[in-house]
């Protein structure tokens, strides 16, 4: 009895020493490989297959979230549809007008000879799930490396900046958020072109680094990215000014900024197909 | 058999958490029954079987979640570490208990996390947001008994026991951990 007792202490033993070893054996791997961003192709395929999961149920749940909403603005249906046809009938006129310009643009250009300068191509994604811990803020969307996205390419909205391509499965990729802590981005005050870093701090959005106590900014000012840091386009909104400190110490003003885009209500996003991204 | 339907049903977890919940409003969306799946894990199973889900679920998480590479893992196999060395402690498997079994472990991962983050990004360290912290422990202690009750039911008809009285609303004869 006591032998079984004293065995059965010793594999527990074993054991625990087994999974200890193992944690240091991934804490070193994890200092060694820190940095690197790269999915292994067991990772590619469990993104994946989960991935494919999110996407069934975000799409069931989108469906009968827009079941219910439906129905529940049918009352106002009519007169929502008379002024769609008659904002659409304006905008076709719009759209025509745009693209007489734009034809006249070209045509210009080519009289000039400019090179290059057309816009990188943009693909649209739906998101299909986010992170559930409150250290990390990214987002997982239904495209992947085989629709040409590649790590490191920029993802905005129509409102602004939303982040940057962090991983890429075949099918499925992982947004790293700008107002994740780990996120910095390179930008310019809009009125005076002052160069700045905003990093993320969460839910609050971003605080702006490294602007001189000289540098003259208020509260409402808009910032853009520089499009020196080689990931976003330059001038892309990222967000307005919400406050501004300068304190008696240092030599730089602490300034919170509120972000372009609210990340709580992101649905789809555009990914910016650049190919020759900085960042790897 | 035991291991796969346990693994099924965090993978399931953790969709749901990743998507549907992610709808509901900020204090309901931070229900973390996949993190009372993992501390019941630890504290049921055997150490083996225990120790191997755990880290398989830290290699999820360690795809999904975060942006440094095998900081789940680590954070995993930390608290089942620290679950075993408290089930020691604890032997009583009742609702009060369980309650202080999951409290406690949570605190204790999202203290690892909050280490590791300051440590891996010293140029902008996250804030230890309390209000958040709490509305997630309050959400975890209302959640936890039921689950708990589900789990033993699902832990017990995969061991082939008679689980009736799971809930049937009588006390259980033995009070100690199986």
């Amino acid at each position: 009895m006591k032998k079984n007792v004293k065995k059965s202490k010793g594999v527990k033993f074993f054991l625990l020493s087994g999974i200890t070893l193992g944690l240091i054996l991934i804490l070193i791997f994890i200092i060694t490989s820190s940095g690197r961003q790269t999915f292994n192709a067991p990772q590619k395929a469990v993104f994946d297959l989960v991935g494919r999961g999110q996407q069934i149920v975000t799409s069931v749940t989108r469906n009968l979230t827009d079941v219910f909403t439906s129905y529940s603005s049918l009352l106002d249906v009519r007169e929502e549809n008379q002024k769609l046809r008659e904002e659409l009938a304006r905008f076709k006129t719009v759209n025509n007008e745009y693209l007489e310009a734009v034809a006249t643009n070209v045509r210009l250009a080519n009289l000039l000879e400019l090179k290059e300068s057309l816009p990188a191509p943009t693909l649209t994604v739906e998101i299909v799930g986010r992170d559930k811990t409150m250290w990390f803020r990214t987002v997982y969307i239904n495209r992947g490396g085989s629709d040409g996205i590649r790590q490191g390419m920029p993802v905005v909205t129509v409102e602004g900046v939303v982040g940057q391509i962090l991983n890429v499965s075949p099918h499925f990729s992982k947004v790293l958020l700008a107002n994740d802590p780990t996120s910095a981005i390179d930008v310019l005050i809009q009125k005076n072109r002052t160069h700045g870093i905003i990093k993320g701090i969460g839910a609050e959005g971003y605080q702006l680094h490294y602007i001189l106590k000289k540098s003259a900014i208020e509260k409402s000012d808009t910032i853009v990215t520089s499009g020196l840091d080689g990931v976003f386009p330059k001038g892309l909104p990222v967000g307005t000014v919400s406050s501004v400190v300068k304190n008696r110490r240092g030599m730089f003003q602490k300034i919170s900024i509120q972000p372009a885009v609210d990340f709580a209500e992101l649905e789809y996003l555009i990914v910016i197909m650049r190919e020759n991204s900085l960042v790897k | 058999m035991l291991i796969g339907c346990f693994f099924t049903l965090g993978v399931f977890l953790f969709i749901l958490q990743t998507t549907v919940f992610q709808l509901f409003p900020p204090w309901l969306g931070r229900m973390d029954p996949l993190f009372v799946l993992l501390v019941f894990i630890a504290f049921h199973l055997k150490i083996f079987p225990g120790a191997f889900l755990i880290l398989l679920f830290g290699l999820i998480m360690d795809i999904f979640l975060g942006v440094f590479s095998g900081l789940y893992p680590i954070i995993f196999l930390t608290l089942f570490c620290f679950i075993q060395w408290l089930s020691r402690l604890i032997i009583i498997n009742e609702p009060p208990q369980q309650i202080f079994l999951v409290l406690i472990s949570f605190m204790f991962t999202n203290f690892i996390n909050f280490i590791f983050i300051n440590l891996l990004v010293p140029e902008n360290p996250p804030k230890w947001i309390w209000e958040t912290i709490l509305v997630q422990l309050f959400m975890l202690a209302v959640i936890t008994v039921p689950l708990f009750k589900m789990y033993e039911l699902m832990l017990a008809k995969l061991r082939h026991k008679k689980s009736s009285r799971v809930f049937s609303g009588k006390k259980k004869i033995n009070r100690f951990k199986d």
